[in-house]
């Protein structure tokens, strides 16, 4: 931490967690150059309102066998995660508990019996019940006569505990972390404001955060500040905002109740904010060519829209019922946008509240961490999408536009809990679509143009750079930074290859001279390389690369101005989920997803990675 | 319904159930013995089922009568959906369409709807599969069974064979023979040219330390990984991928080892509820096949004779 940093205020100053605070082995390989780990930190299981009531039964417990590779409710891995949280809804826990049990004072309510009916207005009235600032549990569930909610929750939040003890190896093989980790599931008009909160240890509080008792993310960062870091000795945390998609600008523009000092706020975000999960099964959070100030037209940002035009921009406001696929559209629903307003915020406030490192996930309502293959994929809301022709005319939430999610990717010393939790706190990471493509950025002043030459690029790159997620040192000499990339394909598993790389690409965002936010974009190894689909077969044939690598140093750096610099990885094409079940089914039984043209056939699948920063300050 | 939705099996357990009939004055170390003895278990299941079916029956007459608490509730919950309070329509409306539901509910079991609906079918034996769970004994495990069980499957429960190796990779695309270029690289390597500055600029490090076999395949691929296994320690070695050829050394190996208790005792734990569960299912199920056995009389007398011989 700088001493300027420290002296904005004293948060900063907080004194870094210790390495360990879990008692375990030390893991046999501890590599100081970093190891790539794979997983899933958006989870939902049973225990969540809105997969139990759509018939799914895999419990945390079964979503950590899953993980680690065991068949669960007849599905199973290709291959193993290194690591996952599952983060049910902390709202509910003990609501679903007391409607699923037989003899609870609530067992036989009508809204208990409504639940398990599954009914469309029982599960309308749930995800109602978590809406607004004034949402409160439920009188008949949780009042006189009904449920200690409280007890309740408590009890199922120390399953959650016990279950992710039980899936972490502690031994020195250091095979599989978990975390103990939930979803704060707050919204207000219908837009989303969600966030998954992830443990470093398995010091945590007594009981989860819900937006019953934090209405706003303003309360939610400061009960995790209050019960967890200053309320359980070794206890960190971090929140994962998701799906800024579906909020209508709502997520990243700020609240500032009366009286709030807003660098303070920002300063409080940023600490307990750093990344974003800008894809997972409710399509990509990046960037889109349907609203202004994103920069100029990028047709790669039409990947795996959850909404297509037509729809309105937001403009400088924010709208209202994003999750019903409604209301308008902000550049603040993607990361693009929010980076640029993080620069704008450092250069009026002096502090950057959306110094956001990125990540994906699944979100899988059905317990099955890192269930991502576009071939296999087997519908996200259990029963209700079991089936071709229930994915592809579903609306929960967005049919055909949904897909399997993707993987978050950390650059870690181990695979333990706190190596892995502290990538996550310096953005070491990156985010996938679902394949394992291995990606390394580095940034410097001084890296040599040679480093994708013979030899050891990790080594030579970490020299004189900063890995992603980073803020780049103070400057030196008079030209701009550069930006070294290498990418490695997904090698596969066993029967199905991994795709080939087509290019790399930097994505650069800085603040012109009056201020007006600006993206470049820049391909820096490979290209466009001429591989097809056979939309017939969906067979491919891949003409991209296996290993690619580029050294980029900006020739338009203005250093009196705040600047990122994120990288994209793209694959050569493969056929979407959708199109394999559109063709699994008789042409005269196909729904209309099948012939609908704004939906794609085929999916390029691709990485996105932390930015490095430039600031005019650091 | 016959039953209703089962508890989870921490709430309803043959152990509390057996627990409360044993009184206060029992010791639970001696409910413990009894618990292990044949007899003891097969009443406990028998009660605890017995238990369960009495609180989740239910009460026929009740699902369409229409109380004051019925009306409160059902108007309560549109409030909630609509956003304001419905009027009398609404209301009426909404309760007519619970009782028909029941009323077709009624009519089509009556009719014998549900008997061939595999959807039907498959809730209800998810239902009975989780009360029969809910029977098992889960909340306490002694070191000694949990210590049977780690002996029984030792590959579960050790940790895994790891190796330690460099590599360094001649990638495809960037050779036009990428094992040629490995073999060029084994030379060098060989002559001790140090890994760093040779190869192809990947994104990994050149050297891991002891990891197990798997976690190789999922860096380099499938085809790597089982290159791993017979590779000798000390000599570099040229392993085709899909992502090329790799000149690979072994630099060391550790052999699994078996788990001590206290670190494999929460996956211990957790495994022995799965299996005490499925214990029970298979006991239930037992029970259900001697009430309820296959009518295997249309079938020849040795065919019928065989398949009986295997519980069917």
């Amino acid at each position: 931490m700088s001493l300027a940093a420290c002296l904005i205020g004293p948060l900063a100053c907080r004194a870094e967690p210790e390495p360990f605070v879990d008692r375990r082995e030390p893991c046999s390989d501890r590599n100081p150059q970093r190891n790539l780990y794979f997983g899933d930190l958006h989870v939902h299981t049973s225990y969540s309102f809105d997969a139990w009531i759509n018939d799914v039964r895999t419990d945390p417990a079964g979503a950590y066998k899953f993980a680690r590779g065991e068949e669960v409710a007849g599905q199973r891995l290709a291959r193993p995660l290194d690591f996952a949280a599952v983060t049910d809804h902390a709202e509910y826990l003990a609501e679903v508990e007391g409607c699923t049990t037989p003899g609870s004072a609530v067992y036989d309510s009508a809204r208990c019996k409504d639940f398990r009916a599954g009914t469309t207005a029982a599960l309308v009235n749930f995800g109602l019940g978590l809406d607004g600032d004034e949402a409160s549990r439920w009188d008949d569930l949780c009042g006189q006569g009904g449920l200690d909610c409280e007890a309740r929750a408590g009890a199922v939040w120390t399953r959650v505990q016990e279950a992710a003890e039980a899936a972490y190896d502690r031994t020195s093989a250091c095979r599989f972390t978990s975390f103990v980790a939930y979803e704060w599931s707050g919204s207000r008009m219908l837009s989303n404001l969600h966030r998954n909160v992830i443990f470093r240890s398995s010091r945590v509080p007594a009981l989860p955060v819900t937006h019953f008792e934090a209405p706003t993310a303003g309360e939610l960062w400061r009960r995790l500040q209050g019960e967890c870091r200053d309320g359980v000795d070794g206890c960190e945390v971090l929140a994962i905002p998701h799906n800024s998609n579906w909020s209508n600008g709502n997520l990243f523009t700020p609240e500032l109740p009366a009286g709030t000092d807003e660098a303070e706020l920002a300063e409080v975000r940023a600490d307990l904010e750093p990344l974003l999960e800008i894809y997972q099964h409710k399509g990509d959070s990046e960037c889109s060519r349907g609203v202004a100030g994103l920069g100029p037209p990028d047709e790669l940002c039409d990947f795996e829209k959850l909404r297509v035009l037509p729809f309105d921009d937001c403009g400088g406001g924010t709208g209202s019922q994003g999750m019903v696929g409604r209301g308008c559209v902000s550049r603040l629903d993607f990361l693009r946008g929010i980076l640029l307003a993080g620069l704008g915020a450092e250069q009026r406030l002096g502090v950057n509240p959306f110094r956001l490192g990125v990540i994906a996930s699944t979100d899988t309502h059905n317990g099955t961490p890192g269930n991502v293959e576009e071939a296999t994929y087997p519908g996200h809301f259990g029963t209700r999408e079991s089936d071709p022709t229930a994915r592809l005319t579903g609306n929960v939430p967005a049919g055909a536009r949904n897909g399997p999610g993707g993987l978050v990717a950390v650059w870690a010393e181990e695979n333990s809990r706190e190596a892995i939790w502290d990538a996550l706190r310096r953005r070491e990471v990156y985010g996938t679509s679902g394949p394992r493509m291995a990606v390394r950025v580095f940034g410097g002043w001084d890296l040599p143009d040679d480093l994708c030459g013979a030899g050891d690029f990790v080594a030579a790159a970490e020299r004189g750079g900063v890995p992603m997620g980073a803020i780049l040192p103070e400057r030196t000499g008079s030209s701009g930074p550069v930006i070294a990339v290498s990418a490695q394909m997904d090698p596969g598993s066993a029967g199905a290859p991994g795709s080939r790389l087509e290019r790399i690409q930097v994505i650069k965002g800085w603040q012109d001279a009056d201020g007006v936010g600006q993206i470049a974009v820049v391909d820096v190894a490979g290209g466009p390389d001429g591989s097809v689909v056979d939309e017939a077969t969906c067979a491919a044939e891949q003409r991209g690369s296996a290993l690619l690598c580029g050294v980029w140093r900006d020739p338009d750096f203005d250093p009196a101005r705040p600047a990122f610099y994120y990288v994209r990885v793209l694959e050569d094409p493969v056929c979407r989920w959708s199109w394999r079940d559109c063709l699994g089914l008789p042409e005269d039984a196909r729904p209309p997803a099948c012939s609908d043209p704004t939906l794609p056939r085929t999916i390029q699948e691709r990485a996105w990675t932390s930015p490095i920063w430039y600031s005019p300050g650091a | 319904m016959a039953l209703g939705e089962p508890s989870s099996p921490r709430h309803a357990s043959a152990s509390a159930l057996a627990r409360a009939a044993a009184g206060e004055g029992h010791s639970r170390a001696l409910i413990r013995r009894l618990l292990r003895e044949p007899l003891v278990q097969f009443l406990v299941v028998g009660l605890a089922l017995f238990a369960l079916h009495a609180r989740v029956r239910p009460d026929l007459d009740r699902a369409m009568r229409v109380d004051p608490g019925r009306v409160e509730s059902t108007r309560a919950g549109l409030a909630e959906r609509l956003g304001r309070a419905p009027d009398e329509g609404e209301l009426a409306a909404a309760l007519r369409d619970a009782l028909d539901d029941e009323r077709m509910v009624r009519e089509a079991v009556r009719l014998g709807l549900d008997r061939d609906d595999p959807i039907v079918r498959r809730r209800l034996i998810q239902k009975l599969r989780l009360a029969y769970e809910s029977t098992a004994d889960v909340d306490e495990f002694d070191d000694a069974a949990l210590l049977a069980l780690r002996d029984a499957e030792p590959a579960r429960y050790s940790a895994p064979a790891r190796l330690a190796l460099t590599q360094v990779l001649a990638a495809r695309g960037r050779h036009p023979d990428p094992e040629a270029a490995a073999r060029e690289l084994v030379r060098q390597l060989a002559a001790g040219a140090d890994p760093g500055a040779l190869g192809d600029p990947g994104p990994h490090a050149r050297r891991f330390g002891l990891r197990p076999a798997g976690d190789y395949a999922g860096m380099f691929g499938p085809e790597f990984a089982a290159a791993l296994a017979d590779m000798p320690e000390g000599t570099w070695t040229i392993v085709p991928s899909q992502l090329g050829a790799h000149a690979v050394r072994i630099d060391a190996r550790a052999a699994a080892e078996l788990l001590p208790l206290p670190a494999a005792r929460p996956r211990l734990e957790a495994d022995l509820a799965e299996r005490r569960r499925a214990e029970a299912v298979r006991a239930a199920l037992d029970d259900l096949r001697r009430s309820d056995p296959a009518d295997l009389t249309a079938l020849p007398a040795d065919l019928a004779a065989a398949l009986a011989e295997h519980d069917l």
